[in-house]
C-alpha cells in the first residue's frame, strides 16, 4: 500500500487511506470546512493517482471509522459477500474504474461486484470518475423495488409528490396532492415533510392521504416523513402508512443525533411489515445527502463523498423501497455553488446504484447557495441522463415549508418527454383513466386541472 | 386568463398608445423592450399618462391565492376555494411541458429577492443609527462567512476588547443583533421587533445591559459575548436564511447561562419572524420579552423549558 | 402537543331536552421553533343522553326542579362531575325561551353544569348552533355550495345558511310541531300558539282551545306553515305568511342563493323517515307539518341533503361548536380575573384613521347604547385598526384605546380588548404600560366579534396562553 505519488516532479505524501480519499475528492466547501481537502489543484490530482494505485482490499481494511467504534462500519463490513470480495480484492481502484466503464461489463456483473465492495471502495472509484463517467456508469444499473407498486424499472422516471404545507393543514396538503396528480406526479410516493411532528398529526395526515388514495384508487405509496419513532407509535395507534421514513448518515455518531440506529430501523421495519398498509417487501424510505456529518463535526476526518458512500452501505442493509438523495439544502458551507452540487448529485446517484440502492434525487437549492433555476435545470437534465430513478415534484418549483428551489411538475414532464421516459406502468394506466395522460404517456389538455379530483 | 388584481386592458391600451406616439415621431421600428422603457419615463415625455406608477402591474405582489393560470377548469370555484388553504404555488398551468411565462417571472422574482437578501451589502448608516457598539466576527467577506460557520462564532482580540470594555457587565440579558443571512430581514423586521422587545423587558424590570451589533453573526457568537459580560441570558436576533416565500425573516435564539460550545438543544428559538405569513415582528418582540422573563425565572432554556 | 378538554352541551327545547358531553382536542398547530398557535382539531362526542320531553309546570312556565334533576342524573350516568367540565353551553330554544322563568332556569343550569359553561339564547345563536351541529357548515366546506339548514323543532324553525363554511344568513320563524297540541288521541286542540291561530283564521279555519279540527283543516294550516318556511329558499321572498311568521326583522331583504337544504330538529327528522302509522303519535301537528314540507319540496326541485344530525343538531352545536380558542400569544396580566362572563362587545372600526375627538365621541355614544340603564356593566372593546399594524401603529392604537376608556376605567378595574389580528401580546403590553397601577389588562386576538355580541372568556387551555372564548351572537347582521 503506497501512500504517496509524484506529479510534475513533486512527491506528495498522504497520512492515511482516508487522507488520500479526502484529498482526491473534487472541490467541496464542506471538506475545506473540515480542513481535510487538497491544498492545491495539483495535490488533488496527485491524490487521485495515489488512490488509483490502492487496492480494493486496502479500502476495505482501512475503514473511515474503526470497526469496533462504529456501527455503520460493522454493518458495511459484515454485509459483504466474502466470495465475491475475494475475487476482486486485488484489483486496483484504477482497474475497478475501467471494469465498471467497460462495455463488456453488464448490469449483472456490476450488481455482482457490488456485493463485494465496501463503501470506502465505492467512494474511491467515484473519485476517479469525471461527471460524464459517473452518469455513464450509473445509467447501466437499475435497482428495482416493490412496495405497493414496482419502482425502478428501465425506461421509467418516477416521482415523489411533495405536497408540503407550513402547518400541515390537511386541506392544504390535499390541494397540493391534487395539483401534482394532475401532472402525473406521485408514482413513486406521495410524501409529506412534517411541519408538526406529533403522533396525533401523523394519524390525521395519514388518514387523509389514505382516504385520497383509496377514493381515487391511486396505485402508489403514501407516507408522512415524521421521525421513525413517532411513526412506529402512530402505526401502533392505527396510522395507515405504506412506508416508514428515516434520515440516515455515514457515522454512528451522526445517526445518534438523528435519533436512529440499526436496532431502531429494524424494529421499524418489522413494525410496518406487521402493521403497515403496504404489500412490501420493501417498506423503508431513506433520506440521505452529503454534508450533515461534516457540517456537524461528526466526520472523523473523512470527506463527504466517503461518508455518503458509507450511508448507502448502512442503508442497503434494510432493503429500502426508495432512497432520496437531497443536494443543495444544507448550504454553502458544504456545497458552495451549483458546480459542487451537480458533482455531488452525480456522485451520489453512481454510488447509490453501485451499492444496490433504489436511488432517487432531489435538487433543493437553498437561498444562500450560489445557484439559480437555470442551474437547477442543468442538474435535472444531467442527473436524469445518469438514470436517477425518480425526482421530486413540487408545485411551482418552490416548497412552502423548506423554502428551497425544487423541481416543478412541469420540469418532470419535460424531462420525461425529452428522455423518452415513462411513468410507473400501473400509475400511467391510472393517469390515462383520469384522462391526464394519453396512450403514449404524454400529458393531455386535461393535465394541470386539479379540480377533476374533487 | 384568470383572476388578476390589475387591469390588463388598460396596460395593453397604454402600450398601444405609446407605440402610436413613437410611430408618429418617426421612430417606427421599436423593440418591445424600448416601449416598456418609454412607458416608465412617460412623465418626462409628457404625453402618455394612462399608466401612472401606482397602476403599474407588479406580478410579484399578486397574492398566491389569486393566481390561476389554468385556462379550463372542471370545477373552478371549488378548486380556487381549496387553493386558499395552501401557500404552495398551485394552479400554475402549463405551456407544452413547461411553465407559463408569468410563473417563470414569479419564481425568479422570489429567487431574486432571496439572493438580494443574502448578498445586499450591509447598510452601515442603518446599523449606526441603532446606536449600539458595532463589532464583527472573524470572516472577512460574505463568502467566507457563508462557508465557514465556525469563524462566525469567533471574535478576534480587537473585537473581544470592545465586548469587554464597552458593554454593561452582568446584565440579566445580553442582546446580540446581526444581519445574519438576511440583510433585508435586519432592515425590515428588526425596527419592528426590537422596540417591542425592549419595551417588554423594561415593563418587566429586566436589565438588558448594552445591546451590541455583530456583523457576520452566527448564533454561537452570542455565547462568547454573553459569557464575557457575565449575562444570565443571551438573546441573539439575526437575519434568517431566506427562502422562496420569505426573505425578510428574523430568527431569535435565547440561551440561559451561555458558554462557548453549549448544546444547540439548550436554546429556545423563535423563527420566521416577519410579516406576510410569519409571526408579526412587533408581536414576536413582546413574546420574546415574556419568554426571557420566564427563562430568568425558571433558570433554563431549550428542551429543558416546557413552553 | 395537544390538550383535550371536556365540553358539555345542554339543549332545553320546546318539546325536548338533551345533554351531550364531548372531548375537544386543542392542538398547537405551529411547527416547532415558532410561536404557538392553538386550534381545535378534533371533536368527539363522549356521551349523549336520551331525549327527554321538556318538563313544564304550565303552558307558560318551565318545571325547574324536574329539569335540574334530569341534568344531574345525566351527569351521573355519564360519570362526569361538573368540576370536570371545562367549557360548553346551555341553550334554551324555540318557544321555551319565551317561558316566564326561562332566564332563571338557564342561569341555574349553567351555574351547575361547570365553571365555564355559558348560558346562551336567542334565535340567531340557535340557528347557528343547529346549522353547525347538523353538519351543514361542514358540508358546505367540503362540497362548496351554499347550504341552508332548517332546524324545525317544536316551537320555531331556525335557518342558517353557510357559504363554504362561512355563515352568511340566519332567520327564525314561528313554525314548529308543537304550536298546536291535541288532547290525547283526538283532534281537539289543547294548545294553540296565537300567531298560528291567526294564520288558521286567514285560511278560513277557526281554531281555538277546545275546537276539534279535521285532518283537512290541519293540512290547510301546515301547508301554509310549510309554504312560509320554504319561502326562505327563494332569493326574493314575497309570501305574506313568511313575513308574518318571522320572529324578528320584518323588513324585506334578499335571501342568499341556496344550492342545497338540510333539515334538522324533531320535525326535520321526520322528513327523512317513513311516515308513522299514527300521525297523532306525538299528539301535535309535527307529522302533518313534515308531510306538508315534503309535498312542497317536491314542487321546488332543490337538492335536499341528509344532515349528520337531525334531532340532536342544536345540542351538538352547543356542546361542540359554541367554543373558540383565542390566539396563543395574548396578554392577561392577572389570571385571577378569569373566567369573564357575559360582557357586551363595543366594536370600534378603522380606529387609526379617526381623530381623537371622533374616536372619543363615537366611543361614548356606543358605550351609552350598550350599557343602557346598567352603568356598572363591563364592556369589552373590539378594536380594528383599519391599517397594517406595526410597532408604532400599535402604540397609537393603545393611546386611543386608553384615552377613550378613561370613563370606563373609572368604574372598572379590568380593560378587555379583543382584536382579530395577531397582536394581542404587544398591544396588551402597550396598554399595560399606559394604565395606572392596579388596572388589569385582558387582551386577546384571533377572535371575530361584532357590535352587540356578548363574550365569555375562560381560563387557559394549555397551548401557550390560549383561552377558550364563547361568542354569543344576538343578532346576525350583514
Amino acid at each position: 500500500m503506497l501512500l504517496k505519488s509524484k506529479l510534475f516532479g513533486t512527491v506528495y505524501h498522504f497520512k492515511s487511506v482516508k487522507d488520500v480519499l479526502a484529498k482526491a475528492g473534487e472541490e467541496k466547501s464542506g471538506d475545506a470546512l473540515c480542513k481535510i481537502a487538497a491544498g492545491s489543484a495539483q495535490e488533488r490530482i496527485a491524490a487521485k493517482i495515489a488512490l488509483g494505485n490502492l487496492l480494493v482490499s486496502d479500502l476495505r481494511n482501512n475503514p473511515a471509522i474503526p470497526y469496533e467504534q462504529d456501527e455503520v462500519t460493522r454493518i458495511i463490513q459484515d454485509d459483504l459477500n466474502e466470495q465475491i470480495y475475494n475475487s476482486i480484492k486485488n484489483w486496483s481502484i484504477q482497474e475497478l474504474r475501467e471494469y465498471i466503464l467497460s462495455d463488456k461489463t453488464t448490469e449483472e456483473d456490476l450488481k455482482r461486484i457490488s456485493r463485494g465492495l465496501s463503501s470506502e471502495a465505492i467512494a474511491a472509484v467515484c473519485k476517479l470518475m469525471g461527471n460524464l463517467d459517473l452518469a455513464y456508469a450509473a445509467r447501466k444499473i437499475r435497482n428495482v423495488t416493490h412496495c405497493n407498486t414496482t419502482l425502478g424499472e428501465r425506461g421509467i422516471l418516477g416521482t415523489r409528490l411533495q405536497p408540503n404545507h407550513p402547518s400541515d393543514d390537511e386541506d392544504g396538503i390535499r390541494m397540493a396532492i391534487y395539483e401534482g396528480l394532475s401532472y402525473g406526479i406521485g408514482d413513486a410516493v406521495i410524501g409529506v415533510n412534517p411541519s408538526v411532528s406529533s403522533v396525533d398529526k401523523t394519524l390525521r395526515v395519514m388518514n387523509m392521504m389514505q382516504e385520497v388514495k383509496t377514493k381515487l384508487e391511486i396505485p402508489t405509496q403514501v407516507c408522512y416523513l415524521v421521525h421513525v419513532t413517532t411513526m412506529m407509535e402512530a402505526i401502533r395507534q392505527g396510522a395507515p402508512t405504506d412506508l416508514v421514513f428515516a434520515s440516515i448518515s455515514g457515522s454512528q455518531l451522526c445517526n445518534d443525533t438523528f435519533g436512529i440506529n440499526a436496532a431502531i430501523l429494524e424494529e421499524a421495519r418489522q413494525t410496518i411489515l406487521k402493521g403497515g398498509t403496504c404489500t412490501g417487501p420493501n417498506v423503508m424510505y431513506f433520506e440521505t445527502g452529503q454534508g450533515p456529518e461534516n457540517a456537524g463535526n461528526m466526520h472523523f476526518d473523512t470527506d463527504m463523498v466517503t461518508m455518503e458512500a458509507r450511508t448507502y452501505g448502512f442503508g442497503r442493509h434494510f432493503q429500502p423501497f426508495i432512497v432520496n438523495d437531497v443536494v443543495g439544502f444544507v448550504g454553502p458551507e458544504v456545497q458552495y455553488d451549483y458546480k459542487q452540487c451537480v458533482r455531488s448529485q452525480l456522485e451520489d446517484v453512481f454510488m447509490a446504484k453501485l451499492s444496490g440502492l433504489p436511488i432517487g434525487t432531489d435538487i433543493a437549492f437553498s437561498g444562500h447557495v450560489k445557484a439559480d433555476y437555470n442551474d437547477n435545470d442543468v442538474v435535472l437534465m444531467a442527473v436524469t441522463l445518469a438514470g436517477t430513478q425518480y425526482w421530486i415534484g413540487v408545485a411551482g418549483g418552490a416548497d412552502p415549508t423548506t423554502y428551497n428551489m425544487e423541481s416543478s411538475h412541469q420540469d418532470i414532464a419535460a424531462l420525461r418527454e425529452m428522455c423518452s421516459l415513462r411513468v410507473v406502468p400501473a400509475f400511467e394506466k391510472w393517469c390515462q383513466k383520469w384522462g391526464v395522460m394519453d396512450e403514449n404517456g404524454k400529458l393531455t389538455d386535461l393535465a394541470g386541472d386539479p379540480s377533476i379530483f374533487l | 386568463m384568470s383572476v388578476r388584481n390589475y387591469d390588463e386592458e388598460k396596460i395593453v391600451k397604454a402600450i398601444i398608445s405609446a407605440l402610436e406616439m413613437l410611430e408618429d415621431k418617426g421612430t417606427s421600428t421599436v423593440a418591445a423592450k424600448d416601449v416598456t422603457v418609454k412607458v416608465h419615463v412617460q412623465e418626462a415625455v409628457g404625453q402618455v399618462d394612462d399608466v401612472p406608477d401606482e397602476k403599474l402591474p407588479d406580478i410579484a405582489m399578486i397574492p398566491e391565492d389569486e393566481i390561476c393560470f389554468v385556462d379550463h377548469l372542471k370545477n373552478r370555484e371549488a378548486i380556487l376555494e381549496l387553493k386558499k388553504t395552501t401557500p404552495a404555488r398551485t394552479l400554475s398551468g402549463r405551456v407544452g411541458d413547461r411553465e407559463k411565462t408569468e410563473i417563470v417571472f414569479r419564481k425568479n422574482a422570489n429567487l431574486s429577492a432571496m439572493v438580494d437578501a443574502v448578498w445586499k451589502p450591509l447598510d452601515r448608516e442603518f446599523v449606526k443609527k441603532m446606536g449600539y457598539p458595532i463589532i464583527k466576527t472573524k470572516p472577512n467577506s460574505k463568502d467566507e462567512y457563508l462557508m465557514r460557520p465556525d469563524l462566525g462564532r469567533e471574535l478576534d482580540e480587537e473585537n473581544l476588547e470592545i465586548v469587554r470594555t464597552k458593554l454593561k457587565k452582568n446584565p440579566d440579558v445580553q442582546i446580540v443583533l446581526g444581519e445574519g443571512q438576511s440583510v433585508l430581514g435586519l432592515e425590515t423586521s428588526m425596527p419592528e421587533m426590537l422596540p417591542a422587545l425592549l419595551q417588554g423587558l423594561e415593563a418587566n424590570h429586566i436589565d438588558y445591559g448594552t445591546p451590541i451589533f455583530v456583523e457576520y453573526t452566527r448564533v454561537g457568537v452570542g455565547d462568547l459575548i454573553g459569557k464575557t459580560v457575565g449575562a444570565k441570558v443571551v438573546c441573539v436576533i439575526l437575519g434568517e436564511r431566506p427562502g422562496h416565500l420569505s426573505w425578510r425573516g428574523l430568527g431569535c435564539y435565547v440561551t440561559y447561562a451561555p458558554e462557548v460550545g453549549i448544546l444547540e438543544s439548550k436554546r429556545t428559538a423563535v423563527t420566521t419572524i416577519q410579516d406576510d405569513g410569519g409571526t408579526p415582528p412587533a408581536e414576536a418582540g413582546a413574546y420574546v420579552a415574556d419568554l426571557i422573563k420566564r427563562i430568568l425565572q425558571e433558570k433554563k432554556s431549550g428542551v429543558d423549558l416546557v413552553l | 402537543m395537544s390538550e383535550t378538554i371536556l365540553s358539555v352541551g345542554i339543549d332545553i327545547g320546546t318539546s325536548t331536552t338533551c345533554v351531550i358531553f364531548s372531548d375537544l382536542t386543542i392542538e398547537n398547530v405551529a411547527s416547532s421553533m415558532k410561536m404557538p398557535k392553538a386550534k381545535i382539531v378534533e371533536k368527539n362526542i363522549r356521551y349523549r343522553s336520551p331525549i327527554y320531553f321538556t318538563p313544564l309546570r304550565s303552558n307558560t312556565e318551565l318545571d325547574t326542579v324536574k329539569i335540574a334533576s334530569i341534568i344531574e342524573a345525566e351527569y351521573r350516568a355519564a360519570g362526569i362531575r361538573p368540576a370536570d367540565v371545562k367549557t360548553g353551553a346551555v341553550i334554551i330554544t324555540g318557544d321555551t325561551a319565551r317561558k316566564e322563568n326561562a332566564q332563571g332556569v338557564l342561569h341555574d343550569i349553567s351555574e351547575y353544569a361547570g365553571d365555564f359553561v355559558v348560558a346562551v339564547a336567542g334565535p340567531a345563536l340557535e340557528s347557528i348552533l343547529a346549522g353547525k351541529g347538523s353538519g351543514a357548515e361542514q358540508y358546505s366546506t367540503e362540497h362548496l355550495d351554499n347550504v341552508c339548514n332548517m332546524d324545525i323543532g317544536g316551537g320555531t324553525t331556525n335557518t342558517a345558511t353557510f357559504c363554504r363554511g362561512t355563515l352568511i344568513d340566519t332567520d327564525c320563524l314561528d313554525v314548529g310541531g308543537r304550536l298546536i297540541r291535541f288532547r290525547d288521541g283526538t283532534l281537539e286542540i289543547a294548545y294553540i300558539f296565537p300567531k298560528i291561530q291567526q294564520l288558521a283564521k286567514e285560511q278560513g279555519v277557526i281554531a281555538s282551545i277546545g275546537t276539534t279540527l279535521t285532518e283537512r283543516q290541519i293540512s290547510a294550516i301546515t301547508d301554509c306553515m310549510a309554504e312560509a318556511v320554504l319561502e326562505k329558499l327563494k332569493p326574493a321572498p314575497e309570501k305574506p305568511a313568511y313575513f308574518f311568521l318571522k320572529t324578528e326583522k320584518k323588513e324585506k331583504r334578499a335571501n342568499p342563493p341556496i344550492h342545497a337544504v338540510s333539515f334538522s330538529g324533531g320535525v326535520g327528522r321526520l322528513l327523512y323517515e317513513p311516515e308513522p302509522v299514527n300521525p297523532l303519535e306525538y299528539g301535535d301537528i309535527g307529522v302533518y307539518l313534515a308531510q306538508s314540507i315534503k309535498k312542497n319540496l317536491m314542487t321546488r326541485g332543490i337538492q335536499v341533503i341528509q344532515p349528520l344530525e337531525t334531532i340532536g343538531a342544536t345540542v351538538i352545536g352547543a356542546g361542540n361548536h359554541s367554543v373558540n380558542v383565542s390566539g396563543a400569544t395574548i396578554t392577561i396580566t392577572d389570571y385571577g380575573v378569569l373566567p369573564i362572563q357575559n360582557i357586551p362587545i363595543l366594536r370600534m372600526n378603522d380606529v387609526l384613521n379617526m381623530t381623537d375627538e371622533t374616536y372619543a365621541s363615537e366611543f361614548r355614544q356606543k358605550a351609552a347604547w350598550i350599557q343602557g340603564q346598567e352603568k356598572e356593566q363591563n364592556i369589552a372593546l373590539n378594536v380594528e385598526a383599519g391599517r397594517k399594524l406595526n410597532f408604532r401603529s400599535i402604540n397609537d392604537l393603545a393611546d386611543k384605546v386608553v384615552a377613550g376608556a378613561q370613563e370606563l376605567l373609572a368604574r372598572q378595574d379590568i380593560l378587555v380588548v379583543i382584536t382579530r389580528e395577531d397582536c394581542a401580546k404587544v398591544l396588551g403590553q402597550c396598554l399595560q404600560i399606559r394604565l395606572p397601577e392596579g388596572k388589569k389588562v385582558v387582551c386577546i386576538d384571533s377572535i371575530d366579534v361584532g357590535n352587540g355580541d356578548y363574550i365569555d372568556i375562560g381560563t387557559p387551555v394549555g397551548i401557550g396562553d390560549a383561552v377558550p372564548v364563547v361568542i354569543k351572537t344576538l343578532a346576525f347582521s350583514y
